[in-house]
């Protein structure tokens, strides 16, 4: 690799300078090529993008007692600045697992993870703490909200952490609530909440810190047509607009549709990208 | 981007507020766990006021007992002290026992207690109520002659028989066990309140003393791990249940050393409200049980001799409850505070 405008740092999957549009799939009964992982790491069209993510050769094995489950089986993916990425999948197959190790929440077994160029298995805990708390937000499968805590203290605990209080995150808690439609229930606690209101408090969480980019494990699930749609959007603007970096896991029509881009992911591996416009939605495979 | 800088380190402040928020917000939980402190340290407390009380009644029941052997010793020589008189010459400073017998017989039904103290060894108070005779004069119609004090008697330079005159029961009764009697008179008989305790007996109270203090020592063993045990499950559940929130914490970009931080100050909390309560109730409880099998009057003195002890003993009881506190609570913060926030999250214990 030996492009000047490729910024410094490693330089994971080559991914950058291929000019592959159509959509791919590879096949899963072998191990994946390397032109396998080229033709689904393509980028799909024009300008070379930088590179906010590379993922190459993770794999993730969860060991209870001599059991072993291969979580990921050696994901290669590279993330672009400004991309709206969205990632389909049967349940099990790995869509959480992954989140957790492109988001520095969890240790690969195997494989490296760069965000922004760094690898952040090179990280110590100060500088992980950081990038969780400011680059990254998450918008969890499962939500994770703190049961004690209202939705505002929800959302301004993370700026406590990024080292902001008092009235300044309050003011920020309250206009992100409303953001995403609960300036209304400010003070609830997340068990007085909906399925679906607890899942924007997770996305409002999420976007507390301002974070470059935001990893949202099926954030749409629970919400009603209208408000997933507003959800959508509003992840949308957030791209257009500040620039954000969006991943999603997803299984949202709409969502998809959305997307710059959609990764299908398989039994631990990644067997297929494509462009929203080369994807019949017509299709069976979506329709639940 | 070239270097990531290092997280914000939070004020303790911060941690504080969290702490006091979660307490405020899981009130009924923290008030669980703080009653696992409270009955752990009250526990401990009860056992400890126990030993304490037991002591100073055990000192006040010997002592009552003892003047009341004195008197029983008297009335067998006399009859019953009801309706006569005694005369007191004090010989040497009162001992203890002797002073609440004399306050005793002030007490009793005795028509009239006689004085003849020519050096001044009663207390005015002691010697209240007293009637102060001369040594001719001193037993006239009395039933009894009681010298106190340790020392002997003949260094008074009393003639016994001149004193004697008008006895209606000559007798003479040493309280101490240590005084000397006086010359042997004619007619006059001389009886011991109290005796000194013979070298068997002196030995057979120490053995037995010996055992009590062994025994109080392995009540206290026991109910320090009893309390080690209660606070310790009570602070590992409420940090272990918060495993989850946790990793949430860290996901959002809590440093291990808040995590940790947060713990600390939360169990401290929980340590000294519980410890000071515990105290406080385990005493309560142990004084209401003795006021019960015990006269007040009896509690209270053995309570009044005891308050050092009994203070150093609730000071001891609220360390062992916070230090506990702290020490149970570190270990699953520090646990929790080193997980990766992915296994933190998954955790359900
Ligand atoms: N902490 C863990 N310990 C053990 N096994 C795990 C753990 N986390 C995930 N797994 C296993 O790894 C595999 C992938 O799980 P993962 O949660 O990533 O799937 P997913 O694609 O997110 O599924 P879903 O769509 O249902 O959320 C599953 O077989 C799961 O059982
Ligand atoms: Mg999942």
């Amino acid at each position: 690799m030996s492009d000047a405008s490729q910024p410094t740092g490693p330089s994971p999957s080559q991914a950058v300078n291929r000019q592959v549009v159509a959509a791919t799939t590879v096949p899963t009964d072998r191990p994946l090529t390397e032109a396998d992982i080229d033709a689904l790491m393509a980028y799909p069209a024009g300008e070379p993008p930088a590179m906010v993510i590379n993922a190459i050769d993770v794999k993730k094995i969860y060991r209870q007692g001599t059991h072993e489950t291969h979580a990921l089986r050696g994901a290669t993916l590279d993330i672009f600045k400004r991309e709206y990425l969205s990632i389909m999948g049967p349940s099990g197959s790995g869509k959480s697992t992954l989140f957790n190790m492109i988001g520095a929440l969890g240790k690969p077994s195997e494989g490296k993870v760069y965000i922004d160029q760094v690898d952040i298995a090179h990280l110590d805990t100060n500088e992980l703490a950081w990038l969780r708390c400011r680059k990254v937000g998450y918008i969890f499968q499962s939500y994770n909200l703190i049961q004690v805590m209202t939705c505002l203290e929800n959302v301004t605990l993370p700026m406590a952490f990024a080292g902001v209080e008092g009235d300044a995150a309050r003011e920020r808690g309250i206009r992100i609530l409303k953001l995403v439609g609960l300036g209304h229930r400010i003070l609830h606690k997340p068990a007085e909440l909906s399925g679906g209101q607890q899942q924007r408090v997770a996305i409002a969480r999420a976007l507390a810190n301002e974070p470059e980019i935001v990893l949202a494990d099926e954030p749409t699930a629970n919400l009603d047509q209208h408000t997933g749609q507003e959800m959508i959007e509003l992840l949308a603007r957030l791209k257009d607009e500040l620039g954000v970096t969006i991943i999603s896991a997803t299984h949202d029509l709409k969502m998809l549709q959305q997307s710059d881009r959609i990764l299908w992911i398989e039994d631990g591996r990644i067997v297929r990208a494509a462009k929203p416009s080369e994807v019949d939605f017509s299709s069976k495979e979506f329709d639940h | 981007m070239a270097a990531i800088p290092d997280q914000t380190k939070l004020p303790f402040k911060v941690a504080l507020d969290v702490v006091l928020q979660g307490i405020r917000i899981r009130f009924g939980r923290s008030v669980v766990t703080i009653s696992g402190v409270i009955l752990g340290v009250a526990f401990l407390m009860s056992i400890l006021s126990g030993i304490v009380l037991k002591e100073g009644v055990a000192e006040e029941d010997e002592l009552r007992l003892e003047i009341q052997r004195m008197q029983n010793f008297l009335e067998a020589e006399t009859g019953l002290v009801a309706d006569r008189s005694f005369a007191v010459i004090p010989v040497g400073p009162l001992s203890t026992p002797e002073a609440r017998f004399l306050e005793r017989l002030k007490r009793s039904q005795a028509s009239e207690i006689r004085l003849h103290d020519p050096r001044g060894l009663l207390t005015p108070a002691q010697a209240d109520r007293l009637r102060t005779l001369p040594p001719d004069r001193l037993m006239e119609q009395a039933s009894g002659l009681i010298l106190m004090g340790s020392a002997a008697a003949d260094d008074l330079d009393l003639d016994i028989t001149t004193v004697m005159t008008g006895a209606r029961q000559p007798v003479i009764a040493l309280s101490n066990p240590r005084a000397t009697p006086p010359a042997p008179a004619p007619g006059v008989s001389v009886i011991r309140l109290s005796r000194e305790l013979r070298p068997e007996e002196i030995r057979a109270r120490e053995e037995q003393a010996r055992k009590d203090r062994f025994r109080d020592l392995w009540i206290i063993a026991i109910s320090i791990l009893v309390t080690v045990i209660g606070i310790s499950n009570a602070m590992l559940m409420s940090v272990t249940e918060r495993f989850r929130e946790i990793g949430t914490m860290k996901c959002l970009g809590a440093l291990s050393a808040f995590v940790r931080r947060m713990f600390i100050i939360e169990s401290a909390i929980m340590g000294i409200v519980g410890g000071l309560l515990g105290s406080l109730g385990g005493f309560l409880f142990t004084l209401v049980a003795y006021l019960v099998t015990y006269s007040p009057g009896l509690v209270f003195t053995g309570l009044g001799q005891g308050l050092g002890l009994l203070a150093f003993a609730g000071a001891a009881a609220v360390v062992i409850g916070l230090v506990l506190s702290i020490i149970a609570a570190i270990y699953p913060a520090n646990v929790a505070a080193r997980m990766l926030p992915a296994v933190a999250l998954r955790s359900n214990v």
